[in-house]
């Protein structure tokens, strides 16, 4: 017996975890194993399996943008040499289609294709990505500037290359999923009328007709009841599903009491001070306090904090808060958003870093198991 | 503290840094297109101002370190004396690793403040 039958035992031994009790972790593993082992192909094809299971964990989505990427590493490198010589709109097309779809890296797909279209302001594909990536944003965090980024670029793409069916056909979707029906019907004719048979445009067209007499009667209020809502109407959601077939992961419901009683588990955390539960809309769900800060001070601390994070986000244009720390005379604070709901927790030492964060981890846990 | 803000500006993710007053005026500043630096100015002013009014309604003095993650940037705020040095990053950096490059940066503002 060798050493390689040792790791090819374990490499069996993992694969079977996986396939009778696929966790992240254990899926993230058997990627690395398959990646050390020098087999891509096979890598690649649980890297996917495991983003499709588990698309909201960031580990599985930089695993398999790490597989991606090495697969993809010579292509980015001659793509990048090409367009510091002699830069081309194809080369950026390719590069920011490359980081967008193969990569699902949309940062750097974003940059590439702004830095391609102050260069080629007229190509409709680098608009098409940056609409596209601005679309995404506002499904994922129902910004108004976000749609309306959106909308421009697909416009610019439409007005470029009329043949491009798809920008008017993502443009109509737009004003459909924020319930302007009357701006969503005429488009949609249109494209039908150049491209019969379109499913989407078909499927889009006759949800817009019906819905006609719901129609929001003016885009900016309805695009700021979405926004502060942080999600779609009935007929919004109804609109998304046409295009996407996966349902979307509702927001949990949890009992502020169990929040409450959860809170107490910190307790017996070294250094923990106070903790307190947000919702979205800064509304207090939970505190509770060890008794040397007062629960509603810190709640009022962690509203103003949590309350200018959000808004230098927006202002930023960086989409929205996700987590945040603070060093402050009084102890360490962590704050995350995780569903809808935003953990701040006070902690002096000896509580150290790692364990804000595994408190942090607890939270997320909790909320996702309900 | 020009050079300094060039120099960290070169670390991977780095968008743009600068430096500003407790109160918010600007000391230098190095944001990279195609962030504007003024835009930039103004957020970083109110988040600083805003952040150590709350300390404050908590008994609490100003804050040391502030630091946010969005769904696609982070930006860093540290203190350096009677300054801080704020840095906006991509989302997609070792915030560890990135974070000793910051910190130095902060130091050598530090030094620089006390120089003078």
């Amino acid at each position: 017996m060798g050493l390689f039958d040792s790791k090819r035992r374990q490499l069996d031994d993992l694969e079977r975890e996986v396939l009778a009790n696929p966790t992240p972790q254990n899926m993230v593993s058997l990627v690395e194993r398959y990646m050390a082992a020098g087999n891509e192909g096979k890598a690649l094809e649980v890297a996917k399996k495991a983003v499709d299971k588990f698309a909201d964990s960031e580990k599985c989505q930089t695993t398999y943008q790490n597989v991606r990427r090495l697969q993809l590493q010579s292509e980015i490198q001659e793509l990048n040499k090409i367009l510091r010589k002699s830069p081309s709109r194809s080369h950026y097309e390719r590069l920011a289609d490359i980081y967008h779809k193969e990569l699902g890296n949309r940062t750097k797909a974003f940059e590439t294709a702004l830095e391609g279209l102050t260069k080629f302001a007229k190509s409709d594909g680098l608009h098409m990505i940056a609409g596209q990536i601005r679309m995404e944003r506002f499904h994922q965090d129902f910004l108004a500037n976000d749609f309306t980024e959106a909308v421009r670029h697909f416009e610019e793409a439409a007005s470029i290359n009329a043949n491009n069916y798809k920008a008017p056909v993502s443009l109509a979707r737009l004003y459909a999923e924020a319930g302007s029906y009357y701006k969503a019907k005429p488009i949609l004719e249109q494209v039908l009328r150049a491209n019969p048979g379109d499913e989407h445009a078909e499927k889009l067209l006759r949800m817009v007709t019906e819905n006609l007499p719901r129609a929001a009667a003016n885009l900016d209020d309805a695009l700021a009841e979405i926004e502060s809502r942080r999600s779609f109407s009935s007929e919004g959601l109804a609109v998304t599903r046409i295009f996407e077939h996966a349902p979307r992961a509702s927001v949990p419901q949890v009992n502020p009491m169990k929040i409450d009683a959860f809170l107490v588990g910190y307790e017996s955390m070294n250094g923990y001070k106070c903790a307190s539960v947000l919702t979205r809309e800064g509304a207090c769900v939970a505190s509770h306090t060890r008794g040397m800060v007062s629960k509603e001070r810190f709640t009022q601390f962690l509203q103003s904090v949590y309350q200018c994070s959000e808004d230098a986000s927006r202002k930023m244009d960086i989409g929205t808060f996700v987590s945040g720390e603070l060093d402050t005379p009084v102890g360490k604070v962590a704050m995350a958003e995780w569903k809808g709901y935003i953990l701040g927790l006070l902690a002096d030492p000896p509580a150290k870093k790692e364990d804000l964060n595994a408190a942090v981890d607890k939270f997320v846990s909790f909320l996702s198991v309900g | 503290m020009r050079e300094v803000l060039l120099d960290l500006n070169k670390e991977v993710g780095v968008k743009g840094s600068m430096i500003l007053t407790r109160d918010g005026v600007v000391v230098a500043s190095e944001i990279l297109p195609p962030l504007n630096g003024d835009q930039v100015a103004a957020i970083a002013s109110n988040s600083i101002q805003r952040v150590n009014a709350s300390l404050k309604a908590l008994g609490a003095g100003n804050f040391s370190r502030y630091l946010f993650n969005s769904t696609y940037g982070k930006m860093i705020f540290i203190e350096t004396g009677d300054a801080y040095l704020v840095v906006v990053l991509d989302k997609h950096i070792n915030i560890d690793f990135t974070m000793l490059a910051v910190v130095s940066a902060a130091r050598k503002i530090k030094n620089l403040g006390s120089l003078a």
